[in-house]
């Protein structure tokens, strides 16, 4: 069953715009990954208005392998700059920044690369055998158990990215209220239209996305002082004895690859967590005379093996169930419907070669990453010296044409800076961005299932109870919200305590 | 600067006004069309309801989190938002009205007049004053972002009233 997914895949796969776009973006994703303040998330958001207008696994890898490349790509700026290019290449900091002082700059990105590169591929193995697995067994699901499964995706993403979980409720539910606008599928009556022609398809998620994410991130990004400054950072060419270096820890290899997949597969845990998880067990398992800390390889390896794990495992549930691991994955989950594909057990039903296509880009995109990344470090270095003041103006120029790319409509440009302001407001707030956008996504499945879950019940809402597998996910969902309760506790007492510590301090 | 508190208070309202606005639309709109009720297939106004109703509940909660917290810590010393300087903020705003103004102007005076202008405001935002590099700098990235657009990608920019168009 597995190799019929990639035997089906191949053909679309071995095109040279597939394979073209795949390399292109691994060399995207390593430069918005790089770039201080962007990131996998960006890379994608910035560039999903053109790959939807590609065939679907030229777009898919095209995606994917920003997801990819962006995910390693944070690494070189934390490693030259100790600056981590995103939040998923914080722990590399811990010991790449002292691998560079002490001179071996070089050899701290050819190991990052490396480990990533073989983390990617160890995630992209667990993908390939057990998302065609998962989705045989949802094969059987029906609309109680995708509901559930919708509500699943969304506590679980609140629970697990950290702050506040009142606020991460919110931000969510605002997701799904905002995809309840436009025509009613069921009664195709008209819901907070206001009258208006273009909001009868709702809101397009590009412009929504890129309005929340990008816009209100140039707006931070304003308020910066170095905007002119252009960072002082030699250049570092990584050789391929770095592949050996990395080899050498593979034992840490496979188990923080392990590690990174495992946390990828449920959602909201990401690559923050799993990149520290790993970094903890590695340090925990260290042999005397490896200084973690103060750079270790084993460090490096654990980390970056770990983040780039991540994808795969993420893509597992985004592909077979349809429900979203992290925002990266939702974007991925976005394309794919606005190209026509509703990801979970159909897909693998009626489009093995596109299930396949994707499985060969994600594999491709881990090998290019090694290419790439060792080949031409030397770029993505010397775009660490592009000062903001070129950057900021490009991006915004890049999300209107973008977006106005989309169906070349005015409306979305408007929809794209009120959603701009929305984001700063929550960002300024402390209200997380992720869930509106995974709430946004997730709310026409949750909506439609419910509904029809209604229609073929009997006794209303005891439906969701009759069935096994729902009744389990019903459990599960129950056993989150008494999470969520207890972290609200937890977090509340702490942030007293906190507070109560600052009072005596300034009392002292 | 705003203190996280104030902010906190502003997005709490603005979800407020979200939720008032979905009970209005299914209490008029939404009633007037005959989907404010019936069965699941009818009723398309029961989903949005339950979430404004839970909506509703959390910024209950919300609010009064706000409200203890402020009793008990009038205004936290260490904000991070009153690190803030006015000048910051006045150029992120100032970066947020010339992107506004870009983007009314855009359709009507086709994407080659205003682009340049735009970056090279922004440009000027940011603190460049080498008006010459800034304009060369402004017009080149407007080129580049058009060729790739309009060449590779087949998009057609918006020409404005004058239908101005680079025939590449």
């Amino acid at each position: 069953m597995i190799f019929e997914f990639l035997n089906a895949g191949l053909d679309v796969f071995l095109s040279p715009l597939a394979l073209g776009l795949t390399f292109a973006g691994i060399i995207v994703g390593l430069v918005v990954g790089a770039m201080p303040g962007l990131g996998p998330l960006m890379g994608i958001i910035l560039l999903l208005p053109i790959a939807i207008g590609l065939p679907p696994v030229p777009a898919m890898g095209f995606l994917i392998a920003i997801f990819v490349g962006g995910s390693c790509g944070g690494s070189i700026s934390a490693i030259l700059l100790r600056i981590p290019g995103t939040p998923l290449a914080a722990a590399t900091l811990f010991d790449g920044y002292p691998m560079a002082q002490k001179g071996r700059a070089s050899d701290a990105i050819g190991i990052a690369i490396t480990s990533s590169a073989i983390g990617g591929l160890i995630g992209g193995v667990v993908l390939v055998f057990c998302a065609p697995i998962l989705a045989s067994f949802a094969a059987n699901f029906a609309p109680p158990e995708y509901t559930m499964l919708a509500i699943m995706g969304l506590f679980a993403i609140v629970v697990i990215s950290g702050g506040s979980i009142i606020k991460g409720l919110l931000a969510g539910s605002f997701g799904l209220l905002l995809a309840t606008v436009g025509t009613d599928s069921f009664s195709t009556g008209l819901r907070f239209t206001f009258g208006s022609n273009n909001l009868l398809n709702g809101f397009h998620i590009v412009a929504v996305v890129v309005g929340l994410f990008a816009i209100s991130e140039m707006a931070a990004q304003m308020m910066s002082r170095d905007l002119l400054k252009i960072p002082d950072v030699k250049v570092a060419r990584p050789g391929l004895h770095t592949i050996v270096l990395t080899m050498k820890h593979y034992v840490n290899l496979i188990r923080s690859s392990a590690i990174g997949t495992l946390f990828g597969a449920i959602p909201g845990a990401g690559g923050v967590i799993s990149s520290f998880t790993s970094y903890a067990v590695a340090k925990a398992a260290a042999k005397p005379g490896e200084d973690y800390g103060e750079g270790a390889e084993g460090g490096l390896v654990a980390t970056e093996a770990a983040n780039n794990a991540t994808v795969g495992g993420t893509l597992v549930p985004t592909l077979s169930l349809g429900i979203p691991g992290d925002a990266s994955s939702a974007m991925l989950l976005g394309a794919l419907l606005i190209l026509g594909f509703i990801p979970g057990p159909a897909m693998f039903e009626n489009n093995p070669d596109v299930v396949g296509g994707i499985f060969m880009v994600y594999l491709a995109a881990n090998v290019f990453l090694l290419i790439a990344g060792i080949l031409a470090t030397p770029i993505f270095v010397y775009v660490l010296r592009i000062p903001k003041v070129y950057l900021i103006p490009s991006i915004l120029l890049l999300c209107s044409i973008g977006t106005f790319a989309l169906q070349a409509s005015v409306f979305d440009l408007q929809v794209m800076l009120v959603f701009g302001l929305i984001g700063i407001l929550f960002r300024a707030a402390n209200f997380p961005l992720a869930p509106v956008v995974i709430g946004m996504i997730l709310g026409p499945i949750l909506e439609a299932n419910l509904r029809r879950s209604l229609l073929i019940s009997r006794d209303g809402y005891w439906i969701f109870l009759d069935r096994p597998v729902s009744a389990t996910l019903v459990g599960i969902n129950a056993l989150l919200l008494v999470a969520m309760a207890y972290l609200m506790i937890k977090r509340a007492r702490g942030a007293k305590q906190s507070g109560m510590t600052k009072a005596i301090a300034l009392h002292k | 600067m705003a203190s996280s508190r104030t902010l906190n208070f502003i997005a709490l309202g603005f979800l407020l006004a979200v939720i008032v606005t979905v009970f209005w639309q299914i209490g008029t709109d939404l009633k007037e069309q005959g989907i404010a009720s019936g069965g699941p297939y009818d009723n398309a106004a029961s989903y949005p309801r339950s979430i404004a109703i839970f909506v509703a509940v959390l910024l209950a909660f919300q609010f009064g989190i706000e409200i203890l917290k402020g009793k008990a810590a009038p205004e936290a010393k260490g904000d991070r938002l009153m690190d803030i300087k006015p000048p910051d903020l006045g150029r992120a705003g100032m970066m947020l009205v010339v992107f506004a103004i870009y983007l009314m102007v855009l359709t009507t005076i086709g994407y080659h007049l205003a682009t340049a202008p735009m970056i090279f405001a922004i440009m000027w935002n940011c603190g460049m004053r080498s008006a010459s590099k800034m304009m060369l700098l402004s017009l080149a990235i407007a080129t580049g972002f058009a060729f790739v657009f309009e060449v590779f990608l087949n998009v057609v920019l918006p020409l404005g009233i004058w239908n101005i168009f680079i025939p590449w």
